[in-house]
């Protein structure tokens, strides 16, 4: 049986890490310690990447986060409604000096998939177990 | 979350815990504010740290912007923030060593 969860949060960096804590301890029961740490760390990143360059305008705006636990498959994270476009992947030959940037570098490389929807600002990222 | 220590020719720098979003900033500038002028050697020990994102891999490179030209040695097991420093190539402007001891032989050598 999968496992759902949502969450509303506002867009600052403090709102995000206390509800990945909020999403995490409902999601334990459901993953393996490892694949715990790859979803805090798929949450980390797409949920900054919200934060930082998803155009919200004031703390009022809610950026709305789901997770999908389909047990002994993978999980799946979306984060949205209203974010605007991500920043490209980044080449590490380039931004190799850079503070910034990493995370969707991160993303790529842990998720099977990492998607943009563009016509209803979404980003997903599912990641498949053991990979 | 971040713990302090001085050697002869080194700062050190260790770690714990989970090294992510708000927190790593927290870290960054702890570190920023023990550097001296002439520190030329940061050892980063993340041996106890369980959690890297790339806000955390960033402390790493505002060190090194910090050194002017200095050294930046990282201490990781393997796992998954080891992973992470490799997904981001810190391999290619870090050094990276299994034990603080290996990484204060390297600056002896």
């Amino acid at each position: 049986m999968s496992k759902k969860i949502v969450k509303w949060f506002a867009p600052d960096l403090g709102a995000a890490q206390r509800v990945i804590t909020e999403i995490m301890d409902q999601a334990a029961p459901f993953l393996s310690a490892e694949e715990a740490s790859y979803l805090k760390l798929i949450l980390c990143e797409l949920l900054a990447n919200a934060v930082e360059h998803g155009g919200y305008g004031t703390i009022r705006d809610q950026i709305v986060v789901r997770v999908g636990i389909v047990p002994e498959v993978g999980v799946v994270v979306a984060t949205g409604d209203r974010s605007g476009k991500p920043g490209a992947v980044s080449d590490p030959e380039e931004t190799l000096l850079s503070e910034r940037g990493r995370g969707l570098l991160i993303l790529s490389a842990i998720c099977e998939s990492l998607a943009f929807r563009d016509s209803t600002r979404l980003m997903v990222a599912r990641r498949r177990f053991g990979t | 979350m971040v713990t302090i220590k001085r050697g002869k020719n080194y700062l050190l720098a260790e770690l714990s815990g989970e090294v992510i979003l708000e927190n790593s900033t927290i870290a960054k500038n702890e570190i920023k504010d023990a550097l001296l002028p002439e520190d030329r050697n940061v050892i980063v020990d993340l041996t106890r740290v369980t959690l890297l994102d790339s806000a955390g891999v960033g402390i790493l490179i505002s060190i090194l912007k910090n050194l002017d030209g200095g050294r930046v040695l990282v201490v990781v097991e393997g796992g998954p923030v080891h992973r992470v420093l490799e997904i981001t190539r810190m391999d290619q402007i870090v050094s990276i060593f299994p034990s603080v001891t290996e990484a204060v032989d390297s600056l002896l050598s």
